[in-house]
C-alpha cells in the first residue's frame, strides 16, 4: 500500500510541474454511455466527471468531482477469481482477500470491507445496510458503509453496488466525508448507479 | 490540525525537488470568483488554533523539533496578524479549545477542511486540474480558467454558532532550518550528484471560510516563504506573505454606538 | 476505497520518509550529545529538561491532541477503568494519575507510551494478552521505557547516526498516526529492551502476580508468527526485526531471558488474574476478534480463537471460527464453517448471526431447504438486521 501510493504520488508529481500537458484527468461527459474500467460495465452519468488516468488495478478506474478525498466512485469490471479488489500493495504483510470460486451476492459487501480495513488499515469500517438490487437485467446487492480512517476526525460514508456473473465480479462504490459531500454529490452517483450494465 | 497536509506539502516539495531536480515556485493567492464582504455592517473572522512549527532540518532528512522556536513563532505570529493592517476591520478572534460537543463540531469540520485543503492543494496550487472545473470559453486563444468553487458546505453554520465567528481563517506554517551538518550534505551532493537537497522547509498555508456557505471564499499556498518567525520583525514579514491577496475587510463607515 | 482519497496526502509524507536514504551517503556527524543524567520522568510535576526533551514533548502534545479527536479511540468508561486499575496497581497510584491512557481500535499487537506520559493501548494487544498478568507484562515494559526516558535516548542516538527521519516515531502517538511508515524505521536498542524486560517483570512482581506469564507473551507471539506463516505458505517472521514487531522483536533470547528472570523472581505463583481479565473483556473480545478475522489472516487468527478457547470452546467462539472459515472459502472450508455454526448452536448459542452464517453455508453446499430455514431463523431472532432485505430475498429465492 504504500509502495503503491509512493507510486501514485510519484506519477502524479512527476507530470505535473514539469509536463503539465499530461494532465491526470479526463472529462466523462454527461448523459453519453461510457465503459468504464477497460470492461464490459457501462454506465450514463447525469452530470460530467473527472476520470483519472492512473488505474489502481487494471480493471479498476477512479471518477471524482471536486477530487478523490471529497468525492470518489471506484469502478471494477470483470474482477475474476484470485483478483484483488485494490491492487495488492504489501501482499506479504498485508495481503488483499481475493475474489474466491463460489462466491454470492451476500459475500460482495464481506469482500469489500476486508479489502477495505485492510488496504486503509483502520478497525473503523462497518456495513451499515445491505439490500438486493439490480445492475441493468442482473441481480446484484446494494449496501452502504461508513468508516474512519485512523488518526482522523473525519468520517466517511459510501454506498456500492455488486453483481457477480459467471464468479466475475463487477463494483461501482461511491465514497465521500459523512459531513456535507455524502449527500451533496449521492444523486450523481446513484445516477451513475442506475445507469450501470454490463 | 492540518498536519497531514503540512507533511503533504513537506513531502511535496522534497518530492518535487527529488523529481525535478530543482526547488519549485509553488506560490499562489486565489480568491472564490465573486467573493465579497456584505455592504455596511461589521464582520468577524475567528482563526482556529493554528498549526506553527518550527524545527531543524537535519542532515539525514530528520526534522528535528524545537519547542522553543515554535512558541515564540506562535507568540510572534499571532501577534503580527492581530496588529496587520490586513486585519484591521477583521475583529479577528484566536480561539481556544473546545470541550464536548462544541470540540465534535469543530473537530469534524477541521478534519472536513483538510480534506478541502488537500484537494485544492492538488488541483489548483499543484496544478493537477480538474476538466469539470474548466470554465467553458469561446476564445479558442483565451487562458484556461478553472472555477474555484470548494465549499465545506452550509453546514458550518454550526461553527458560526460555537465560535460566534462570520469567517473562519486557518492557517499554518512550517520552518525547518538547515543545519551546519545539513548544509555541508547539500555541497557534497551536489557536488556529487548535481541533486538538489534543500537547505530548509519554509511554506505556509491559509485558508479563509465563509461561515454561513461553508464556502472557501480565499486560500494562499506558499511552499518558500520568508521571514524569520523566530523574531517579531521576521513574523511581521511572514506574516505579510501569508496574508498575500487577502481580501480585506472594508472599512465601516460608522460603527452604530448603542 | 480511500486509499485513492488519501494517496496524496500519505504518499508525500512517505516520500518524505525515505529521503534520507538518497542522503545517507553523505553523513555529517554531529558531536554526540551523551545522554545526561535525567531525573526520572514519572512525577507528576515532571517538565522536559533541555532543548530535545522540550521538542519532543511538543510534537508528542500535538500527537496526543490529535489523537483525543480521532474515531479511533475507545470510550467505554469499564474497559479504560479496567485496563486503568491494572496499570495503577502496578506503578503506583500516585505515577499513574499522571498518565493519560488511550485505548485503540487497532487490531496490531502494540502498546507504546509516548515521552510525556501518553500511554497507548492496542485493542489487539488486549486480544492476544490472555490473562491479566500478561497484560501487567506488556504495560510494566512500556511504563519502563517510559521512566527510563528511552524515546529521548533513542531519539538523540539517531540524531546522531541521522539514520532515520521517522521522528515521528519517537513521539510513540506518531506510531499509531503513521504506524507502517515509521515502524521500519525505529525501534529500541537491545539494552533498552533488556532494561524494559526487567523493570516490567519487577514491577509484575511488586504488583502480585505470576511473572512466568511475561515470557509468554512472546512465546505466544512467535507462536501466531507461525501460524499466519504456515497458512500462508511463507516464511515465519518471528525472528525478524522489522515490520509490525520492530518496536518490540519477539526473540527467541527474550522469551529465555525473561523466563530466567521469572526464576529468580516469581512472584505470585498462579496470580495471572484470569477471572478477572475474562470479566473485564467479555464485552468486548467479539469486537476485537471481528476486527482481526476481517484481516484475512486465517492462521493467526485460528491461533488466536484456541488460544481463546482453552477454557472451552463458547458459542461465540464457534461462531467466531465458523465466520473465519466461510469467509476464505477454499478447499473444504464451507463444510467446517458449517460443522462450527452447528456446533455453537448445540452448545446453546443464542447470537442470531449463527444461523445467518450456517444459512449462507449449508446454501453453498446444496443445502437449500437447510439453508432457507436458517435464514428465516436468523430474520426471527435479528428482525432488524442491517441485511435483513438482503437475507429475506435468499430465503425465499431457494423455495
Amino acid at each position: 500500500m504504500k509502495k503503491r501510493n509512493l507510486l501514485l504520488a510519484a506519477l502524479v508529481l512527476a507530470s505535473l510541474p514539469a509536463a503539465p500537458a499530461l494532465a491526470g484527468w479526463k472529462l466523462v461527459p454527461h448523459a453519453k454511455p461510457i465503459a468504464v474500467a477497460k470492461g464490459t460495465l457501462t454506465v450514463t452519468p447525469d452530470a460530467d466527471w473527472n476520470r483519472w488516468s492512473v488505474r489502481p488495478i487494471k480493471k479498476g478506474e477512479v471518477w471524482t468531482l471536486d477530487g478523490t478525498g471529497l468525492n470518489e466512485v471506484y469502478f471494477v469490471s470483470g474482477l475474476i477469481v484470485g483478483e484483488t479488489l485494490y491492487r495488492d500493495a504489501d501482499k506479504k504483510n498485508r495481503p488483499l482477500p481475493t475474489l474466491t470460486k463460489g462466491m454470492t451476492l451476500t459475500d460482495i459487501p464481506e469482500f469489500f470491507e476486508s479489502s477495505n480495513r485492510i488496504a486503509l488499515n483502520t478497525s473503523l469500517f462497518t456495513v451499515t445496510g445491505v439490500e438486493p438490487a439490480k445492475m441493468g437485467e442482473r441481480d446484484a446487492v446494494k449496501f452502504n458503509y461508513e468508516y474512519a480512517v485512523e488518526g482522523s476526525p473525519l468520517k466517511r460514508r459510501g454506498m456500492a453496488i455488486g453483481s457477480l456473473s459467471g464468479g466475475v465480479l463487477y463494483l461501482i462504490s461511491y465514497t465521500a466525508p459523512a459531513t456535507h459531500f455524502y449527500e451533496q454529490n449521492r444523486a450523481k452517483a446513484e445516477a451513475i448507479m442506475a445507469s450501470a450494465h454490463y | 490540525m492540518i498536519r497531514n497536509l503540512l507533511r503533504a506539502v513537506s513531502g511535496a516539495i522534497v518530492a518535487v525537488c527529488l523529481i525535478a531536480g530543482a526547488a519549485p515556485a509553488v506560490a499562489g493567492s486565489v480568491q472564490r470568483d465573486g467573493f465579497a464582504y456584505p455592504q455596511g455592517q461589521p464582520i468577524k473572522i475567528v482563526v482556529f488554533r493554528p498549526d506553527v512549527r518550527v524545527g531543524s532540518l537535519r542532515v539525514g532528512g530528520l526534522d528535528e523539533p524545537n519547542a522553543d522556536w515554535t512558541a515564540a513563532a506562535r507568540t510572534n505570529i499571532q501577534t503580527a496578524m492581530e496588529s496587520s493592517p490586513q486585519m484591521r476591520e477583521a475583529n479577528l478572534t484566536f480561539l481556544g479549545e473546545f470541550e464536548g460537543e462544541q470540540a465534535d463540531v469543530v473537530n469534524e469540520n477541521r478534519g472536513l477542511f483538510e480534506a478541502v485543503a488537500g484537494a485544492m492543494f492538488q488541483h489548483v496550487t499543484m496544478g493537477d486540474r480538474l476538466p469539470t472545473k474548466l470554465v467553458a470559453s469561446t476564445d479558442p486563444n483565451a487562458k484556461k480558467q478553472y472555477r474555484i468553487d470548494w465549499s465545506l458546505g452550509a453546514q458550518t453554520d454550526r461553527l458560526r454558532e460555537v465560535t460566534g465567528g462570520d469567517y473562519a481563517l486557518f492557517f499554518f506554517t512550517h520552518d525547518s532550518y538547515g543545519d551546519a551538518g545539513r548544509k555541508v550534505a547539500q555541497l557534497l551532493m551536489a557536488g556529487l550528484f548535481g541533486a538538489y537537497v534543500p537547505a530548509g522547509v519554509h511554506i505556509g498555508y491559509a485558508a479563509m471560510i465563509d461561515l454561513k456557505t461553508g464556502d472557501v471564499v480565499w486560500f494562499n499556498t506558499d511552499l518558500a516563504m520568508g521571514g524569520d518567525p523566530r523574531d517579531a520583525e521576521g513574523a511581521q514579514k511572514r506574516v505579510s506573505q501569508l496574508l498575500a491577496g487577502f481580501p480585506k475587510p472594508p472599512v465601516q463607515p460608522t460603527a452604530v454606538q448603542p | 476505497m480511500a486509499l485513492l482519497a488519501r494517496s496524496l496526502r500519505i504518499v508525500l509524507a512517505a516520500l518524505l520518509v525515505i529521503q534520507p536514504v538518497l542522503v545517507e551517503t553523505a553523513r555529517a556527524q554531529e558531536a554526540a550529545a551523551q545522554p545526561a543524567a535525567l531525573p526520572v520522568a514519572e512525577e507528576e510535576t515532571y517538565k522536559p529538561v533541555d532543548k530535545d526533551e522540550r521538542g519532543l514533548w511538543m510534537d508528542t502534545e500535538e500527537g496526543e491532541r490529535q489523537l483525543k479527536a480521532s474515531q479511533q479511540v475507545i470510550r467505554d468508561p469499564a474497559l479504560n477503568a479496567y485496563v486503568r486499575k491494572v496499570l495503577c496497581n502496578l506503578v503506583g497510584q500516585g505515577k499513574c494519575t499522571s498518565i493519560r491512557l488511550y485505548i485503540v481500535r487497532t487490531p496490531d499487537f502494540n502498546a507504546s507510551m509516548a515521552v510525556n506520559g501518553a500511554m497507548v493501548v492496542y485493542s489487539g494487544l488486549l486480544l492476544r494478552t490472555q490473562n491479566e498478568a500478561q497484560l501487567a507484562a506488556v504495560l510494566g515494559h512500556e511504563y519502563t521505557h517510559f521512566a527510563g526516558h528511552h524515546g529521548l535516548r533513542m531519539f538523540r542516538q539517531v540524531k546522531e547516526k541521522s539514520a532515520a527521519a521517522a521522528w515521528l516515531a519517537f513521539t510513540g502517538i506518531g506510531l499509531i498516526a503513521s504506524f507502517s511508515m515509521a515502524a521500519s524505521l525505529f525501534s529500541y536498542s537491545r539494552d533498552m529492551e533488556r532494561e524494559a524486560d526487567s523493570g516490567g517483570l519487577a514491577l509484575m512482581a511488586a504488583a502480585g502476580y505470576d511473572t512466568r506469564e511475561a515470557s509468554k507473551v512472546w512465546e505466544q507471539l512467535r507462536a501466531e508468527m507461525d501460524a499466519t506463516a504456515a497458512v500462508r505458505n511463507t516464511k515465519s517472521r518471528k525472528d525478524k526485526n522489522g515490520g509490525i514487531f520492530a518496536t518490540h522483536p519477539p526473540t527467541a533470547e527474550r522469551v529465555t531471558n525473561l523466563a530466567q528472570m521469572a526464576t529468580a523472581n516469581p512472584g505470585v505463583a498462579g496470580a495471572t488474574g484470569l477471572d478477572s481479565y475474562s470479566a473485564a473483556m467479555g464485552h468486548w473480545w467479539p469486537v476485537f476478534f471481528d476486527d482481526q478475522l476481517k484481516r484475512n489472516d486465517l492462521g493467526a487468527s485460528d491461533y488466536l480463537l484456541a488460544a481463546l478457547a482453552q477454557q472451552g470452546w463458547s458459542p461465540w467462539l464457534l461462531y467466531a471460527r465458523g465466520e473465519l472459515y466461510r469467509r476464505r472459502a477454499l478447499g473444504n472450508d464451507i463444510a467446517d464453517a458449517e460443522k462450527f455454526y452447528s456446533q455453537g448452536i448445540e452448545a446453546g448459542g443464542e447470537l442470531p448471526e449463527l444461523w445467518r452464517g450456517r444459512g449462507l453455508a449449508r446454501l453453498k453446499l446444496e443445502r437449500p431447504e437447510d439453508g432457507k430455514t436458517d435464514l428465516n431463523e436468523y430474520l426471527r431472532r435479528s428482525p432488524d438486521a442491517v441485511d435483513k432485505a438482503m437475507i429475506a430475498m435468499m430465503a425465499g429465492e431457494t423455495r
